[in-house]
Formats: C-alpha cells, structure tokens, sequence
C-alpha cells in the first residue's frame, strides 16, 4: 500500500478515532484527579490507579458486549463499524490496565519486592499480573498480520479474553478495599450476568449447532460468576462486621 | 410473539448492562488512598475512613489491615501504639486496638489542631520475644474539604474536544466509505 492509500485507510476507518479518544481519557482521567487532589499527591496516585483500573474493566466489557450485542441484534446501527472498533476497545482496555498496574505498583506498593510481600498482596499482584499477561497478548497480537501469521492459534489466544475478565475482577475483588462496596459489586457482577446471557443466547440461536466445548466454556464462565459473587458478598459482609464492631 | 418477547427482554438486559456500566463508572469516582508501609516482615495498608480526608480539630480514625511475609503476625503478640508527628514533635498519641474477632486488623484515634502535612507513626513492641517494628505514613489534614472539584472551565473544554471528535470521526468514516456493504476484518 501507498502512503497515501494508508493514511487514506486509516483516516477512513474508526480505531484511529478510538486511539484518539484513548489518548484523550487519559489525560482527562489525569487532569480530573490532579484537579480533584492537587494538595495531596498519595490521594491522587492511589485515584488514579483506581480510576485507571475500572476504566480498563468498562473497556474491557464494551469490546465483550460488541459481539453479541450485534449477533442478537443485527438491526443496531454502525455493525461493520463497532465490530472493527473492537480490537482497539481491547488495545484501550489493555493500555489503562497497564497504566493502573504501574502506578499502582511504583506509588501504593512503593515498587517493593513482590517477594518481600505479605501473601495477601502477593496473590492480589499476581492475579493481577495474569490479566494483564492476557490482555497485553491480545493487544500486541490485534493486527491483521498477526491474525493472518497465527491463524487458528489467533482465535484461540483471543478467546483468553474471557478468561482474562474472571481473573481481572477476582483481582479487583480480592486487593481493592474499594471493589467490595455495594455500588461496585453490583456493577461489576450486574455486568458479568447481562454479557453472560447475552453469551448464552448467541450460543442458543447460532445455525450450526452448539459444541461441547461452547457448553463447557459457558458453564466455567457461569460458576466463576457465581463463586466471585459469594466471594465479593462474603467480603463484602466481613468489612461490614467489622466496620459494625 | 415469543420471539418478540424475548427480543424485549433483551432490549431490557442491554439497556440494564448500560446502566450498570454508567453506575461503575461512577461509583470509580469514589475510592480512596491505601498507602502500604513496611519494616522487615511485618506490613500495614492504612486507610481513613470514610475517604481519607483527615480534618483539623477532628478525631483522624484510623485503620490498619496488618500482614507478615511469614505469615504469623498476630496482634495479639504486640503492644502496638499510633502517634501522629510534626518535625519529630510528638502531638497526639493512642493505643492501636485491635478489633473483635481480627488477629491483624485495627484502629487508632488521634487529633491534631492545625491543617498541614504529618506523619502517623505504628509502633509495636513485641510482649515477649521477637522484633519490633516502626510503620511510618505520611498524610496531610486539612483545615475543611481538601478536594477541588474542576470548575465549568474543565467540562467545557473536555466536551467541546469530546464532540470535535465525534464529528471528525463521524465525517471521516462516512467519506471513507470503509464500511459500506464490507465486511471487516474479525
């Protein structure tokens, strides 16, 4: 391709803009914290970090709810449209859990040893890091060529992705104080059930019919969304008490 | 008809799922600072609840949430005490209690007149053998609400470059004509 047929491809097509708008919430995120916080600088990494992780959550599910959302509706506007903005969905999700992860680990964590830690945060970075692992291959894996090099193996490390959102929420779950409150548990295990069916129904109404391993793949999606619920509530509960105490 | 309910039922599920997206969202507007500090083995996250904004000429409640990389910190093994410090001047000072039920979980209340930054000192003396240990958490009182929320200034600005683009995407991608009838890639 020439370089004018590239720019022309590219200014043509919607993950420049989403790229665009990537870079842009970012320095928004940024600037509404340092705003928000400009006394006190441990206040505005420690919300930074945070923001930058349910920021990479909400990504995270739109470039999961795409899909499905188009299979059960196929009248929505913009189909070609959203189905390609997916890749850079994932690439955003994948740079501000990157962002989250970093200034995470270099303010709240002081960029200590992981091997020096108590286990408790051991498990919660190392549950973190395997998100980010996945979500970073897919980044990195999310063009054309690559698509194209991997062939069957593209699609299988891209179906890591729902493996990646389980672990990604257990992370948040089991280190972020935060993340057991009720408007977060309800936000975030509301959204797991709605892009679970929305799953479940493409499964049902797809022409060919459906495989062992679609069914198999539901049910782990299903019980690790159950599980993280009674974990989340039950953790929930345990800072109740003893806040109540 | 049964199709068409269960088409509804979806439309139901999806605008839910957006709801609950825009709720996340905002409910990420409302987490807060945990500082871990530690020496040697033993290591403490601390929070202020309820959103780590200390205030002059008020009781500063305090909570700890106590590990060890060997596993075997208890409480219950130390005499653990909370000072806050100004310059290495002592200004307030309480005992860390540990709470019902918790072996590593605990809270201390100090008060300090004047808005400025401090240090909050957790110091433990272990009751029979074993180490000592010093946390030290360096955080700032304020003398009323120390969170500035942005001014019409930021929201005018953020949304005119939130709509330019909208509008040059939206213009773009229509002359460009991609995604007519084609289908893209996966």
């Amino acid at each position: 391709m020439s370089m004018r047929s590239t720019a022309r491809h590219w200014l043509g097509g919607i993950r420049l803009y989403i790229a665009a708008g990537i870079i842009l919430l970012t320095y928004q995120l940024w600037q509404w914290n340092a705003i928000t916080y400009k006394d006190n600088s441990e206040l505005l990494a420690s919300h930074l970090h945070e923001s930058f992780g349910w920021v990479a959550l909400m990504w995270l599910t739109a470039a999961l709810a795409i899909g499905p959302a188009y299979r059960l509706f196929p009248k929505l506007p913009g189909k070609l449209v959203m189905r390609d903005a997916r890749r850079m969905l994932g690439i955003g999700a994948a740079w501000f859990a990157s962002l989250h992860a970093g200034v995470a680990y270099i303010v709240s964590f002081q960029a200590a040893n992981p091997l020096s830690l108590a286990t408790y945060y051991q498990k919660g970075m190392l549950l973190g890091a395997i998100a980010l692992i996945i979500l970073l291959s897919m980044a990195f894996t999310s063009f054309d060529g690559a698509m194209r090099t991997m062939g069957p193996w593209w699609f299988k490390l891209h179906r890591l992705i729902y493996a990646g959102a389980v672990i990604a929420i257990w992370h948040a779950m089991s280190i972020g104080v935060h993340a057991t409150g009720i408007p977060a548990l309800v936000s975030v295990i509301g959204t797991s059930i709605v892009l679970f069916v929305l799953h479940i129904q493409v499964a049902l109404r797809q022409e060919k019919p459906i495989t062992e391993m679609q069914v198999l793949a539901l049910c782990l999606v299903g019980i690790a969304i159950i599980v993280l619920s009674n974990y989340g509530f039950q953790l929930h509960l345990d800072q109740y008490a003893r806040g109540a105490r | 008809m049964a199709s068409r309910i269960r088409k509804q039922s979806m439309r139901v599920l999806v605008t839910a799922a957006t709801v609950v997206l825009l709720t996340a969202g905002w409910s990420s507007d409302t987490v807060s600072a945990h500082i871990l500090e530690s020496d040697g083995p033993v290591s403490a996250v601390m929070h202020m609840p309820p959103d780590d904004n200390p205030q002059a000429g008020k009781p500063i409640d305090v909570n700890l949430s106590f590990s060890s990389t060997d596993g075997n910190f208890t409480l219950i093994n130390y005499d653990t005490k909370l000072r806050i410090e100004r310059d290495g001047q002592l200004l307030d000072q309480a005992d860390v209690t540990r709470k019902d039920g918790y072996e590593r979980e605990a809270s201390g209340e100090v008060e300090v007149a004047e808005p400025g930054a401090y240090t909050l000192v957790v110091a433990g003396t272990p009751q029979s053998a074993g180490r000592s240990f010093t946390l030290r958490y360096t955080i700032r009182v304020s003398g009323g609400e120390n969170r500035t929320r942005p001014g019409a200034d930021f929201w005018i600005i953020n949304a005119t470059a939130w709509s330019l683009l909208g509008v040059v995407a939206y213009r773009m991608v229509s002359l460009g004509g991609r995604y007519r009838g084609k289908p893209t890639g996966r």
